[in-house]
C-alpha cells in the first residue's frame, strides 16, 4: 500500500493476519454471512480476530503500557500481591425502612461473611430532607434506610462496632460532610478512635447533575462541600476513603464506559484542583481518592476499562499533578456488579450479574458489591441478598478465578482494548479541558448531550434487536414485577416521624442552634464545613436542618433539561 | 390570576394555537378588550440563559404586582415535527406564582407561520389580564429571529465565550435588539463581550445608549448604505423625532443570581417610554399588523391553491408548463387572474 | 412527561420523551423532583392531553394517585417504571389508563398514546398533536 507518510512495511505476522482475513475469513463469510455486526456497547467495532499483529498495529509496548502489578502504570493491578494475599473485599450495599429493622439485616449480612457494609440511604436522606418534610412524602425508607439524625445511625449499628468489619460507608453524594460527620460521631459514641475503623464514602456530587439526580445545591459550591471531608480526613483519618469518583450512573445514563470514565476523571480533576488550591500536597490527598468504574454490557470491555482506568489515573496523577507516592498513583476501585438485568424471569439475572462481576474481578477491582437478582424490581429481599453475597464468595474462592494476578493480561483482544481505551480516555480528558472542565461539562450541556446520544443509541439497538437481550428482544417474555417483591411495613414512616420528633424535643436545642449558626458562618466565610457539621451532628441536628442552611447559603439545585 | 381565569386561558390558548373550536370568537373578544400589555421578546443562542432570564424578569414583575405571561418557544424536529419543550424547567422562581402563567409552544406546525401564531397567543394572554408578556425564542433560523418583530421590545441575549458577539452579528441579531443583555455576568469574560457589543453598536447608532435627541454625538458612526440606514431609522427613530432616536444599551447581568436584573427592568421602562413617544413606536405597530396580514393572506391563498390541487385543478397548469407552452411565471399570473384576489370567492 | 418525588433517575423519561418527539408529539418535560401540585399546575397551564409519570423509587402508590386527583378528568394519565403486578389494578382504579413496565419499547408507548387521545375537529389548519 503506497503511502507518503511512509508507513512501516507490514511485518510477517501482519501479513499473515491479513492473509488469514482475506483468504479464509472473507470467503467463508461471503458464503455464510456474519450473524450480525459486532460492536461494543457505545463504541467501536469488534474485529473477528486479534493477534500479535493487532498489538503491533497499535504500537503496544509491554513496559510502557502494562508493566507489573503494583508498579507504574498499574495496568495489571494496584498492588504487587493482588488477590494472592487477599481477594477483593466482599461487600453489601443494603438498607431499607427504619434503622432498627435494617440493623437486623446488617447482622445477618455480617454472619454471611460480608466484610464491608455500605448503607443505602433513602431518597429523602440523600437529597437532604427530613423524613417529615413535605418533599419526603411516600419516599421514607423506600430505596434505603431513613436517617434523620445520629440517633438513627446509633440504632443502625447497634451491636455492630464499626471496627468489626473491614470498612463501613455509604454514598451520600450531596451530603458528603454530613455522612462523614455521622460516621465520625458514631465512632465516638462507640468509643472508637478514628484510626480503629475505616469509612468509605462516595461523596461525588458532580455526577449527580448529569445522572442520578440527588443534587441539593448548585454544582460549584457542592464540589467545595465534597472536598471538605477530604481535607478533614487528611488530618484526622488519613486511612479513610472519603471520596469515590463514580461513573456507574454516567454509564447507565448513556455515556458508555469510556466517556463515563473520562467524565468521572474530569470530576476527579476538579476535586483535586480544589484540594491543591487549598494548599494540600498532592501526595497527601490523592491516596484518599478511589474510583468507581462501570461497564455492564461487554465482558472484555469491562476488564479492559478497569485496567485502562488504573493506567490513566496513574498517568494523570504523575504528569498533571507531579504525584510521586505509590499510594497516589495506584488507584483503588470499588465496583458494583451488574449485568443487563431484566424484569422478565429475574432468576436469569443471577447469571448476568455473576458474569458482570467476574469481569470486574478479572480486571482487578479492590472492593466489590453486587446487585441482587431482584434489584431491578425492588429493594432486595433477604434471600436475594444472600445469593449476591454467595456469588461474590464463589468468585473470590472457586474456579481459580483469583489464583493468578491479572489472568487476562497479554490477551491480544484485552490488551488492544485496554490500550485504545486508555488513549480514548486521555483524548477525552483533553477535550473536556478545552471546554473548561467539569463544571462546564455540566452547565454547557456537553455532558448531557453525550449521555443523551448514548441512551438513544442503546434504545435503538435494543428496539431493533441489534443488541440481543434474551427474554426481551430474543425469546421474548412478558415483563413482570412479581408481588413477592419486598414490601415495606407501612407504619415505618409514622414511627420514623415519631422518633425524630422525640429527638427534636429532647435534644439540647440551644446547642443545635449554635451549631447551625456555625454552619451559616462557615458558608459565609468559605471555611471547611466539617468542624461545624460534626458539632451539629453530635448535637443531633437533623440532616434536613443542616441541608436547609446550605440551601439558604448557596441556593437550590439546577435541574438539567437538555435533550 | 385566579384559578378559573388560568384554566380558561390555558384552554383558549390551545384552541387558538390549533385553530380549533371557537378560536375566532376567542380572538375577537380578546382583541376587543384592547391591551396595554408590554410584549418583550427574548432571543439569543441556545443555552444563553434566556429561560433563566425570563424567569428572573417574570418573578421581578410579579413581585411588583404585575400579571405576567410567558410564551416559551422551542424548536421542533424538522423530521417528525415533534418537540421536547423544556424551557419552563428553568423557570423555578416563577412557576407556581399566582401572578405568572407559563406556556410552551413548538416552533412548527402553525399555519400562517410562527409569528402570526405567537401574536395571536399574546393577544389571548393580554385578553386574560397579562400586563407583561415575555416571549422566549432561540435565536437561530430566520423564523425565530423574526419573532423580534412581534414584540414591543426585543432583548438579545449573548454570553461570554464562544465568540458570541460575532455569532449574534451573523444571525442578524444586531439589527433587531432594543436592549442587549450579556448574561452570565458572574462568569469571566462578560465585561469584554459587553464592551465589544457596545463598540459595535456605537458605530451604528448616534449618541449614548438610551434615547438621544438632535444634539447627539455622531462622530463614532460609520457610514452605512442608505437603504439599511433607512430601515434602522424606521425601527429606532431619528434624533430629530419626538423622543429622539433609540441607541440600544448593552447590559451585563446574571440571570442566575439576579444581579443587575433590576437595572434591566429600568432600561425596559425607559425603552417603553421612548416607544410611546416616538413615531417609530407607531411604525412598529403598523409593521406588525402588516406582517400579520401578509402572513395570513399568504396562508389563505396557499391553502386555497392546495385544495384546488387536491382536486386536480393545477394539473392542467403543470402540464402546460411541462409542455413548454407557458413558463411558470406566466402560469402564476394567469392563475391569479383566474382566481382574483383571495376574498373574491 | 413528569418525574414525581425525589427519584432522580431520568434516563428512561428522557429516552421516552425523545421517542415521542420522533413520533411527532410535543412533549413538555418537567425535569426531576416535582411535587404532585407542580405537575398538575404544569399540566393545566400547558393544557396537555396526556400526563406521563416516570417513577422508579417505589413510591408510586403514595404519589401517583395524588397526581391523578389533581388533574382534570379529561387528561389521560400513563405511568412508567417498576410497578409490581398487584399494584397495577390499584393504579388503574384511581384513573391511570395504562402502566408501562421498564423496558417497554418506545414505539409501544407512542402507539398507545396515539390511540388514547382523541383530537377535536378543527375548523382550519392542522393539529400539531398538542
Ligand atoms: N453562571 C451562570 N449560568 C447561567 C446564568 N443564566 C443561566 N445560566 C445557566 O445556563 C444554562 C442554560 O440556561 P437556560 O436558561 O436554559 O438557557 P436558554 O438560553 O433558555 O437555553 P435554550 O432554551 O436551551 O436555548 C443553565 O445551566 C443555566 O443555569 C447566569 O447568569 N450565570
Ligand atoms: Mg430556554
Amino acid at each position: 500500500m503506497p503511502d507518503d507518510r511512509q508507513a512501516p512495511s507490514p511485518s510477517d505476522i501482519q501479513k499473515a493476519h491479513q492473509d488469514w482475513l482475506e483468504q479464509l475469513y472473507a470467503p467463508a463469510t461471503a458464503q455464510t454471512p456474519e450473524r450480525r455486526s459486532f460492536e461494543v456497547d457505545i463504541g467501536k467495532k469488534i474485529e473477528p480476530l486479534y493477534s500479535p499483529a493487532s498489538l503491533e498495529e497499535i504500537g503496544f509496548d509491554h513496559d510502557r503500557d502494562v508493566g507489573f502489578p503494583g508498579q507504574y502504570p498499574f495496568t495489571r493491578g494496584d498492588s504487587p500481591t493482588m488477590y494472592r494475599t487477599e481477594p477483593f473485599v466482599v461487600s453489601a450495599y443494603s438498607g431499607y425502612g427504619e434503622a432498627v429493622e435494617c440493623n437486623k439485616r446488617f447482622r445477618k449480612l455480617i454472619g454471611l461473611g460480608v466484610e464491608q457494609i455500605l448503607v443505602a440511604f433513602d431518597l429523602p436522606t440523600q437529597c437532604g430532607y427530613d423524613s417529615d418534610d413535605l418533599m419526603s412524602a411516600g419516599e421514607v425508607g423506600k430505596v434505603g434506610v431513613s436517617i434523620d439524625t445520629l440517633a438513627d445511625m446509633e440504632l443502625l449499628f447497634d451491636g455492630i462496632p464499626l471496627n468489626s468489619v473491614k470498612r463501613v460507608g455509604t454514598l451520600g453524594n450531596a451530603i458528603g460532610p454530613i455522612v462523614a460527620a455521622l460516621y465520625a460521631a458514631l465512632g465516638e459514641k462507640q468509643g472508637l478512635d478514628y484510626s480503629q475503623y475505616t469509612v468509605n464514602l462516595q461523596n461525588d456530587p458532580l455526577k449527580e447533575y448529569l445522572a442520578r439526580g440527588t443534587q441539593i445545591i448548585p454544582a460549584e459550591p457542592a464540589a467545595r462541600l465534597a472536598v471538605d471531608p477530604v481535607v478533614w480526613c487528611a488530618e484526622h483519618a488519613p486511612h479513610w476513603s472519603p471520596i469515590t469518583v463514580c461513573y456507574n450512573h454516567l454509564n447507565a445514563g448513556g455515556a458508555g464506559s469510556t466517556w463515563g470514565a473520562s467524565l468521572a476523571l474530569a470530576n476527579a480533576i476538579h476535586y483535586l484542583d480544589l484540594l491543591v488550591a487549598r494548599g494540600l500536597p498532592i501526595d497527601k490527598v490523592a491516596p484518599l481518592f478511589h474510583m468507581f468504574p462501570d461497564e455492564r454490557h461487554d465482558f472484555f470491555v469491562s476488564v479492559a476499562n478497569l485496567r485502562a482506568l488504573r493506567r490513566t489515573w496513574a498517568r494523570l496523577l504523575r504528569e498533571r499533578y507531579g504525584a510521586q507516592a505509590t499510594a497516589s498513583l495506584a488507584l483503588k476501585t470499588t465496583v458494583y456488579g451488574h449485568g443487563q438485568e431484566t424484569l422478565q424471569e429475574p432468576l436469569n439475572n443471577i447469571v448476568r450479574i455473576g458474569f458482570g462481576t467476574l469481569a470486574y474481578v478479572l480486571g482487578g477491582a479492590s472492593y466489590v458489591y453486587i446487585a441482587s437478582y431482584d434489584e431491578a424490581v425492588s429493594t432486595p429481599t433477604e434471600e436475594t441478598v444472600r445469593v449476591a453475597i454467595r456469588t461474590q464468595q464463589i468468585l473470590a474462592q472457586e474456579h481459580g478465578f483469583t489464583d493468578t494476578i491479572d489472568p487476562l493480561g497479554g490477551s491480544y483482544f484485552v490488551e488492544t482494548l485496554t490500550k485504545t481505551t486508555a488513549e480514548d480516555m486521555w483524548a477525552q480528558i483533553a477535550r473536556i479541558d478545552e471546554i473548561g472542565g467539569a463544571l462546564r461539562v455540566i452547565d454547557s450541556g456537553f455532558g448531557r448531550e453525550i449521555m443523551n446520544r448514548g441512551a438513544q443509541l442503546r434504545q435503538k439497538r435494543l428496539d431493533s434487536g441489534q443488541r440481543p437481550w434474551v427474554t426481551v428482544n430474543m425469546y421474548p417474555e412478558k415483563p413482570n414485577v412479581p408481588n413477592t417483591a419486598f414490601r415495606m411495613d407501612p407504619s415505618t414512616t409514622e414511627r420514623q416521624h415519631a422518633r425524630t420528633a422525640e429527638i427534636r424535643r429532647t435534644r439540647d436545642n440551644d446547642r443545635v442552634q449554635r451549631a447551625l449558626a456555625a454552619i451559616d458562618k462557615a458558608c459565609e466565610q468559605g471555611e471547611n464545613q466539617m468542624p461545624a457539621v460534626l458539632e451539629a451532628v453530635r448535637a443531633y441536628a437533623t440532616v434536613g436542618e443542616i441541608c436547609e442552611r446550605w440551601r439558604r447559603a448557596y441556593g437550590t439545585f439546577e435541574p438539567s433539561v437538555a435533550f | 390570576m385566579d384559578l378559573l381565569v388560568r384554566r380558561q386561558l390555558a384552554s383558549a390558548l390551545t384552541r387558538v394555537e390549533n385553530r380549533s373550536g371557537n378560536w375566532r370568537d376567542i380572538l375577537r373578544d380578546c382583541s376587543r378588550a384592547g391591551s396595554n400589555a408590554l410584549v418583550i421578546g427574548v432571543t439569543g443562542p441556545p443555552g444563553a440563559g434566556k429561560s433563566t432570564l425570563v424567569d428572573a424578569l417574570a418573578a421581578h414583575w410579579a413581585g411588583m404586582g404585575e400579571t405576567v405571561a410567558v410564551l416559551a418557544i422551542d424548536p421542533a424536529s424538522p423530521f417528525s415535527g415533534g418537540a421536547v419543550l423544556g424551557d419552563r424547567v428553568r423557570m423555578t422562581r416563577s412557576e407556581g406564582n399566582d401572578r405568572i402563567f407559563i406556556r410552551s409552544m413548538s416552533a412548527r406546525g402553525h399555519s400562517g407561520g410562527l409569528n402570526a401564531a405567537a401574536l395571536d397567543l399574546c393577544t389571548v394572554m393580554a385578553g386574560h389580564g397579562a400586563s407583561r408578556i415575555l416571549i422566549e425564542t432561540v435565536g437561530v433560523g430566520q423564523n425565530e429571529v423574526e419573532v423580534a418583530f412581534v414584540a414591543d421590545c426585543t432583548l438579545v441575549v449573548s454570553v461570554p465565550g464562544l465568540g458570541d458577539s460575532v455569532q449574534a452579528a451573523k444571525a442578524g441579531l444586531l439589527e433587531v435588539g432594543d436592549i442587549y443583555v450579556v448574561n452570565k455576568g458572574d462568569l469571566p469574560g462578560a465585561a469584554s463581550v459587553a464592551r465589544d457589543l457596545s463598540t459595535m453598536l456605537a458605530l451604528v447608532f448616534p449618541g449614548l445608549p438610551g434615547a438621544s435627541g438632535p444634539q447627539a454625538d455622531r462622530s463614532m458612526m460609520v457610514s452605512i448604505p442608505g437603504a439599511t440606514r433607512k430601515l434602522l431609522s424606521a425601527r429606532y427613530g431619528a434624533p430629530e423625532d419626538p423622543g429622539g432616536a433609540w441607541h440600544p444599551p448593552v447590559l451585563a447581568v446574571s440571570a442566575l443570581s439576579g444581579q443587575s436584573v433590576g437595572e434591566l427592568t429600568e432600561w425596559l421602562s425607559t425603552f417603553g417610554t421612548w416607544l410611546r413617544q416616538s413615531p417609530a413606536g407607531k411604525r412598529r405597530r403598523r409593521e406588525r399588523v402588516k406582517l400579520q396580514l401578509v402572513a395570513l393572506l399568504k396562508q389563505r391563498l396557499f391553502d386555497r391553491l392546495q385544495q384546488d390541487d387536491h382536486a386536480g385543478a393545477l394539473t392542467d397548469w403543470i402540464d402546460r408548463v411541462l409542455s413548454g407552452a407557458l413558463d411558470v411565471h406566466s402560469a402564476t399570473d394567469q392563475i391569479l387572474q383566474d382566481k382574483g384576489p383571495p376574498h373574491a370567492r | 412527561m413528569a418525574k414525581v418525588g425525589l427519584d432522580g433517575h431520568d434516563v428512561g423519561a428522557r429516552v421516552v420523551a425523545r421517542g415521542l418527539l420522533e413520533a411527532g408529539m410535543e412533549v413538555i418535560y418537567t425535569g426531576i423532583r416535582r411535587t404532585p401540585e407542580q405537575i398538575a399546575r404544569i399540566a393545566m397551564e400547558e393544557d396537555v392531553d396526556v400526563v406521563g409519570i416516570s417513577i422508579l423509587s417505589g413510591a408510586h402508590l403514595a404519589l401517583v394517585p395524588k397526581v391523578r386527583s389533581l388533574l382534570d378528568s379529561s387528561v389521560v394519565m400513563v405511568v412508567g417504571g417498576v410497578i409490581p403486578q398487584e399494584d397495577i389494578p390499584e393504579l388503574e382504579n384511581v384513573g391511570v389508563s395504562r402502566v408501562f413496565l421498564s423496558g417497554t419499547s418506545v414505539a409501544e408507548i407512542a402507539e398507545y398514546i396515539q390511540s388514547a387521545v382523541s383530537f377535536p375537529e378543527e375548523s382550519n389548519g392542522s393539529s400539531d398533536g398538542r
